[in-house]
């Protein structure tokens, strides 16, 4: 799973804050949705720091989730 | 024969700590010495993992619930610091009390430098708060309300939601110093309308010292003490405007805030109103046993709910700091003696520039040693009288 997720091209959720990154792996977690967090990727947001990367397939829950739980996603980023 | 010794300094820093925070603090630094925030290699989330934790754990013991609205600091008093010169402003007013800590009165007095009016209002007998005066003391350009929860020297808790509820309909912030409180006395910063409140990491949170935290509320706009590095938002001149980043320039302390995010789920776990049950009996009982001794004087209310776990006193005739020298060297049990970094206190009770003799019992004291505790003072101040006496009258 982690090998998909790390190769495959698929969504990574921005974030604006480190603990809000934590937050939402920590809510995916606990949702049973795979997740894996990403180094942000400097094409797409010239920062340090981590996204949460997870299946396109999942990307509508994990949306609803956040929004469930007050947590802000900032972006939602494709690198093709 | 090593001579068994008793703490009764937790009110300073608590002792000892519960097992699950020595092994935080030992996981961090073996499993998670990344520096949070930057980069994405394991051990830097592993230690994104400890503080996330701790800010969840904290967040939950004092009613907040939004986590990111709290600020890891080094102790109270950078909290404090945070807060009060992040929000007063310039020319104005502030209201607080004569029972602050220095760690609050003096960025107060700080502050004079830049035209800020301090008005200190008093208290009963008691140490409470005279909420009239407080009321006839609110200014046009008050700007700020700071008082303690608890002082640390004789433990009168404060009336917070009342206080709370007159700031937040005169629209002016509150803050509160829960550092005698925060983790030994329920909380909730929401319900008790406080804007901003200050804790320090190593006492009734039981986490390791060089930690504490500052609860900023949603609608409290507060400049930053430090700039610098924040991991996020690398890319401009200005410090990002989120929090908890805002607010947490540098490298964090991941040892020592795992260790607390460890403290904060014990009290959890184990309950806080079973924590202060304990307290509130052990106090009870310090109180009912000196309050039999001749010849000293406990400050502070009688009934044991109406404080936070510590005791002050004094024996007459003995400097305090050598008592509390006394008690340590000949019975091995430690205090905190002198002026407690509150002599504004002291004035109030008439101890000032001596001081007293501070007994703060913890959660994992037993009955056995505050009886231990009683039994020494006893002594002590047995001996006193016979030796004045003698001093008086010649031997008999």
């Amino acid at each position: 799973m982690r090998d998909e997720l790390k190769s495959g091209k698929e969504p990574m959720l921005l974030f604006e804050t480190t603990h809000l990154t934590m937050k939402a792996e920590d809510l995916f977690r606990k949702n049973n949705i795979p997740n894996m967090l990403f180094p942000k990727p400097k094409k797409a947001v010239s920062e340090c720091g981590l996204v949460v990367k997870l299946f396109e397939s999942d990307l509508e829950r994990a949306r609803e989730l956040c929004i469930n739980s007050g947590i802000e996603i900032k972006e939602v980023i494709r690198i093709y | 024969m090593k001579k068994p010794v008793i703490y009764m300094d937790n009110a300073a820093t608590s002792f000892p700590k519960p097992e699950t925070v020595y092994k935080a603090v030992t996981d961090a630094m073996r499993h998670a010495g990344g520096n949070p925030g930057r980069s994405g290699h394991r051990m830097t989330l592993a230690a994104n993992r400890f503080i996330f934790e701790a800010r969840e754990a904290v967040a939950t013991l004092l009613g907040a619930c939004d986590s990111s609205r709290i600020i890891f600091t080094s102790n109270a008093t950078e909290a404090l610091n945070l807060a009060i010169i992040g929000i007063v402003k310039d020319g104005s007013h502030v209201i607080t009390s004569n029972m602050e800590h220095n760690s609050a009165s003096r960025p107060l007095y700080a502050l004079k430098g830049r035209g800020v009016e301090v008005t200190k209002i008093g208290c009963n007998d008691e140490g409470l708060i005279d909420l009239d005066e407080l009321i006839r003391s609110i200014r046009q350009d008050t700007s700020l309300i700071a008082c303690t929860h608890a002082s640390n020297v004789i433990g009168t808790i404060q009336p917070l939601k009342e206080i709370g509820a007159l700031a937040r309909g005169k629209g002016i912030p509150f803050l509160v110093d829960a550092a005698q409180t925060a983790g030994s006395i329920p909380i909730d910063v929401e319900e008790m309308n406080v804007d901003l409140l200050a804790a320090a990491g190593h006492k009734s949170l039981l986490g390791p010292q060089g930690t504490g935290l500052l609860y900023i509320a949603p609608h409290i706009d507060l400049e930053p003490l430090k700039f610098g590095g924040t991991g996020g938002g690398t890319a401009g001149d200005e410090q990002p405007m989120e929090l908890p980043d805002r607010f947490e320039a540098g490298t964090m302390n991941t040892p020592g805030i795992a260790g607390l995010g460890a403290g904060a789920r014990f009290i959890l776990e184990t309950g806080l109103e079973r924590i202060r049950e304990k307290e509130i009996a052990l106090v009870g009982r310090l109180i009912d046993g000196l309050s039999r001794i001749d010849g000293v004087t406990i400050y502070g209310p009688a009934e044991p709910e109406k404080r936070a776990a510590l005791v002050s006193f004094n024996i007459e005739g003995i400097d305090p700091s050598l008592l509390s020298f006394g008690l340590d060297n000949d019975y091995g049990i430690m205090t905190r003696g002198g002026l407690h970094c509150a002599p504004d206190a002291h004035r109030f009770l008439g101890t000032f520039p001596v001081g007293c003799v501070r007994l703060a019992p913890g959660y994992f004291n037993t009955t056995e040693e505050i009886d231990a505790v009683v039994a020494a003072i006893n002594e002590i101040a047995i001996r006193e009288i016979s030796v004045r006496d003698i001093a008086e009258k010649g031997t008999p």
